[in-house]
């Protein structure tokens, strides 16, 4: 590799270093340290449980890793190939691209340089994985050493992947892929056929231990039974420096074939960088499928002034309608995950409760508000055109947090409802959803939406060491929940109010918190308001 | 129609623009020049009302943007640099949403005549997101235009369009500053603000280092010739060369 790439990898890992000392010095960047590493404490937890538990207490999880670790990850690189993820592992930042494309490099240095300077972020991975997993393998070196030789085969083969489509011509390459793919799912169906034969369907255990036996499945998991076998190896000589030393010799073998192969892959590794950069601009800008082409045979009638909040009320429900494909899909995905904890409860009553909880909470709303953005959060780029206009600062306001709030009721008054049928078919819920779901999405997104403009930041990964950027988004994070609670709590404490003055009367108790939620409603979007007038786009709009 | 008296921006401990004052009647171009950091972005951005000013007084049409700003922004139509649309709006939508925003009654006759004048006819129902920079930044233009406004203010209003494009939006400038309305151009192409521009403001460190007529500007700086050019006057003016 030429001296300049490695000078710029060098460059690159002394600015991380630098931005992170330089956090370091100041109050809020110490601040934000701390919470940074006081949020990374739970993740060495397992490490800590595995230095004071007794092997026999952990052996369980080990007996785990050792039968999952090959399916779970040949599952992965299954994925990816399917998924075509070949062109992904050629994308560069656009900088590197706009740099080093156009730079006098060969393409193998520029590969060199990609493999290398991803390398840290592999052992980040790796040690990160290997601290939270400590208690499901003996040692945690070999652990540590094989999860790195895994991860970097699962980055080669798909490197290699993507360069042999390079080499040969469009049609030969999905010739071969669906070959490729079909004939693994000819052996993966050979290999559950025979497990099928044998074991119950709930059997899942037993089937997955069925598959690994069988011709079909020892062939598919052999490359990734190495780098398990290295991770779990029982002891350090010869097991757990044998696999390890294999699986260095499949890694040195993929790179040395990455090497050879030196397509012409400048032109695919552009356009796919082009494209990653474009989807995630889309993503962050609030179009939250990341779909270049937008469905724009949804039309709404001519917006109406509405004071003023008419106009912009109908431009973000246009956008909504024209991005919720993803939205709705998360929805469902979300109350799927939360039918299933229900169901380890014993009656109906609590099932239904336990879920109304999960789905409401843990489920959608929580997670909605705060990690899709919506309102002001996702408009952060244009707010200068929205100070622009000639609206009131609260028409703005009102116009951008309502429509996500109606659209995310909407999601949840028919899922509530589905969801109260099939669990218990109380129709209650039903009414309950209709009366306080808009109030409470609009409590949310307005909490969120003032957050953000309090504390102005941008839903994006940070660079490598930008703990500041990382931790921010953590704190805020951590910030909403007691935000949230506390608004909860004084809505459940005046009905509860209601309740012990009427002489237990749920309508009363019903009533009382319906009022202080939408008393708070008003308070939060009179607050947000301020928080849009003062906000200077100048100086406050979080960079790229 | 824009009236800017003794106006500071100040971002933190630096200076962007201080003491500023000028005028700009109906019917008059400024061409704002200025080097890198100057204070011109800052200065329209503060007209338009999307940046508090530090200190001083600025008007639009009569109204102060700090104390009155709907009315006065109601008046105004602000072009940025690199304008961002709403990706996942039509351009058509575009205009329906400026209408409504700007209260404009009728506007499909007028947004037809606009998308006809840009070139924009066979776009008018695709995703802005869909669109290139040159055609994001007519669809712009066509919004700015859109509720005839008093006062335009235009930042680099070149970048990205071809020749027609730009011949389109200079004839356009020269027709709404014939028709009464105020304009600003800010941008670094000598020969855009020599062809289309009345006035001049040369800013310099966020200082005023000339304002008039721009026939006035050769005179202003000792030692030019009276047919010197624009940029002669410009690096007198900012390097004193």
């Amino acid at each position: 590799m030429q001296r300049a790439l490695w000078t710029l990898m060098k460059l690159r890992w002394r600015a991380a270093g630098r931005r992170l000392l330089r956090q370091g010095k100041t109050v809020r960047g110490v601040f934000a340290l701390l919470v940074w590493l006081g949020m990374m404490s739970p993740l060495c937890c397992g490490f800590i449980g595995a230095l004071v538990q007794s092997d026999a207490l952990m052996a369980p999880a080990r007996q785990f890793t050792c039968e999952f670790a090959p399916l779970g990850m040949f599952l992965m690189w299954l994925l990816a190939l399917a998924l075509s993820a070949g062109d992904k592992a050629l994308v560069f930042s656009m900088a590197e691209v706009d740099f080093l494309f156009a730079a006098p490099f060969k393409r193998r240095d520029l590969i060199a340089y990609k493999i290398l300077s991803s390398a840290p972020n592999v052992l980040l991975l790796a040690l990160m994985f290997s601290i939270m997993g400590r208690f499901s393998y003996h040692f945690w070196i070999a652990g540590f050493v094989g999860l790195v030789l895994g991860i970097g085969f699962l980055q080669y083969s798909l490197v290699a992947w993507a360069l042999t489509r390079q080499t040969v011509a469009e049609r030969a390459y999905n010739l071969t892929r669906k070959l490729l793919l079909c004939g693994v799912l000819v052996a993966v169906a050979a290999g559950l056929g025979r497990a099928l034969a044998n074991r119950e369907l709930t059997d899942w255990r037993g089937l997955a231990a069925d598959f690994r036996e069988s011709w079909a499945g020892s062939c598919l998991l052999a490359p990734f039974e190495v780098f398990s076998r290295a991770v779990t190896a029982e002891r350090m000589f010869p097991d757990a420096a044998g696999w390890c030393l294999t699986g260095l010799a499949i890694d040195v073998a993929l790179v040395v074939l990455v090497m050879s192969l030196d397509s012409n892959y400048l032109e695919a590794a552009a356009n796919a960088s082009r494209k990653r950069y474009e989807m995630a601009e889309r993503v962050l800008r609030g179009n939250w499928s990341g779909m270049r082409k937008v469905r724009v045979k949804l039309r709404l009638p001519p917006p109406r002034w509405l004071a003023g909040a008419g106009p912009v009320a109908w431009r973000q429900t246009l956008h909504l309608l024209r991005t919720s494909v993803n939205l709705l899909n998360a929805a469902l995905v979300a109350a799927g995950i939360c039918v299933v904890v229900p169901l380890f409860h014993d009656t109906p009553g609590t099932r239904l409760a336990v879920w109304i909880v999960t789905d409401y909470l843990a489920g959608i709303s929580l997670c909605f508000a705060c990690f899709l953005p919506f309102g002001l959060r996702a408009d952060v780029d244009r707010l200068d055109a929205f100070k622009a206009q000639p609206l009131p600062e609260l028409a703005t306001v009102v116009g951008e947090l309502v429509p996500p709030a109606i659209l995310m009721s909407l999601i949840e008054i028919v899922l509530l409802s589905a969801g109260a049928v099939i669990q218990a078919g109380q129709w209650l819920v039903v009414p309950a959803a209709v009366c306080f779901a808009p109030p409470a999405n609009l409590l949310l997104i307005a909490c969120d939406n003032l957050l953000f403009l309090l504390f102005p930041y941008r839903t994006a990964m940070g660079a490598a060491g930008d703990m500041q950027s990382a931790a921010r988004q953590m704190l805020l994070m951590m910030l909403r929940v007691p935000v949230f609670m506390s608004l909860a709590g004084a809505v459940g404490g005046a009905g509860a109010l209601a309740w012990v003055v009427t002489g237990e009367s749920w309508p009363a108790f019903a009533a009382a918190a319906w009022f202080v939620l939408w008393c708070e409603v008003a308070l939060l979007i009179a607050a947000c308001t301020w928080a849009f007038r003062r906000f200077d786009v100048s100086l406050e709009t979080p960079g790229e | 129609m824009i009236q800017v008296v003794d106006f500071h921006k100040q971002y933190r401990e630096t200076v962007a623009v201080s003491g500023l004052s000028f005028d700009v009647p109906g019917g008059a171009v400024l061409g704002l020049l200025g080097p890198n950091g100057a204070g011109k972005t800052t200065t329209l951005r503060v007209l338009a009302g999307i940046i508090p000013p530090t200190r001083g007084r600025l008007l639009v049409a009569g109204h102060d943007v700090s104390a009155d700003p709907v009315a006065a922004k109601g008046q105004l139509a602000y072009v940025p640099d690199d304008p961002k649309l709403f990706d996942t709006l039509t351009v058509w939508e575009h205009f329906q949403f400026i209408a409504a925003a700007y209260r404009v009654a009728d506007f499909s006759a007028a947004t037809t005549k606009l998308l006809e004048q840009f070139e924009l006819v066979e776009k008018r129902d695709t995703a802005a997101q869909e669109l290139s920079r040159g055609m994001r930044q007519k669809v712009a233009v066509c919004c700015a235009y859109l509720h005839e406004p008093r006062a335009i203010l235009f930042d680099e209003p070149l970048t990205g369009l071809d020749p027609r494009a730009i011949r389109t939006l200079k004839d356009s400038i020269v027709a709404r500053s014939a028709a009464g309305a105020a304009v600003i151009v800010s941008s670094h192409l000598l020969s855009l603000v020599e062809d289309l521009c009345s006035h001049l403001l040369i800013l310099h460190r966020g200082r005023s280092l000339f304002c008039g007529p721009i026939a006035g500007a050769r005179s202003a700086f000792a030692g030019l010739a009276p047919d010197a050019s624009l940029e002669e006057v410009f690096f007198r003016a900012t390097e004193g060369g």
